[in-house]
């Protein structure tokens, strides 16, 4: 097996983060509920998470890719790629950690290199890297759409 | 409904865990990706990934998913070096 009983344990921490994250600031359908610990059962086997959940009140989806990497015992994101959809399935914003620009659209260092985010308008924003801050954008134009 | 964090660590204590069941499952995603963009897996790794073109949402899943398949296969057969070039 790919990952020992600890890495494992900090997959599932991981995974847990994710679940309650999603549960608490969104809507997601019944099946997310069921259907949450096979994705986890493939993450612990393989290292890849990935969800796409549709959020049930507006029609938008969050999907969250994953990828897990151990530095000894510490679980670390080797990339990751984070993305809110409108219904027709056009991509409002995305976040990931690919190397590929070093500035903002305003020419500054990107502060979290190489996190970065692309916002509603395609531009490149910095990015912290949480999980929990791309949730956070995501609800906030969530709120703006829903009035 | 939501599950409380002990009914969710009770359900991953009784996963059975199966290398088979997680490459049959990468392979399937894999390979919509090859049949969407008429491209192979390894042909794709190779000529999109670390260059600017992987900058899309599909191109940055389908890198971390070959990636992913790779360490399953390595891990079930023991590998000890990947062919040459793939990663």
């Amino acid at each position: 097996m790919l990952y020992d009983a600890h890495q494992q344990d900090r997959i599932i921490q991981r995974c847990w983060m994710i679940y309650e994250l999603v549960s608490d600031k969104f809507v997601p359908p019944h099946e997310f509920h069921i259907q949450y610990p096979s994705l986890v059962e493939l993450a612990l086997t393989s290292g890849y998470f990935k969800l796409r959940v549709a959020l049930t009140k507006s029609g938008h989806s969050i999907h969250i890719h994953e990828e897990y990497g151990f530095s000894e015992y510490k679980l670390i994101l080797k990339a990751y790629v984070y993305m809110l959809f409108d219904r027709a399935r056009n991509s409002i914003i995305r976040a990931d950690s690919l190397p590929h620009h070093q500035t903002d659209y305003k020419g500054h260092r990107l502060v979290h290199f190489p996190n970065h985010l692309h916002d509603e308008m395609g531009r490149v924003c910095s990015f912290s890297g949480e999980i929990e801050d791309f949730a956070r954008r995501c609800c906030n134009i969530l709120e703006n759409e829903m009035g | 409904m939501k599950m409380s964090k002990l009914e969710f660590v009770e359900k991953m204590s009784k996963l059975e865990l199966s290398e088979d069941q997680a490459v049959s499952e990468l392979t399937e995603t894999l390979q919509e990706y090859e049949r969407k963009y008429k491209l192979r897996s390894e042909i794709f790794y190779r000529l999109i990934v670390g260059t600017p073109a992987e900058d899309t949402p599909d191109f940055i899943s389908w890198a971390m998913c070959y990636r992913s398949y790779f360490r399953v296969m390595q891990s079930k057969f023991f590998i000890g070096e990947v062919s040459a070039g793939a990663l």
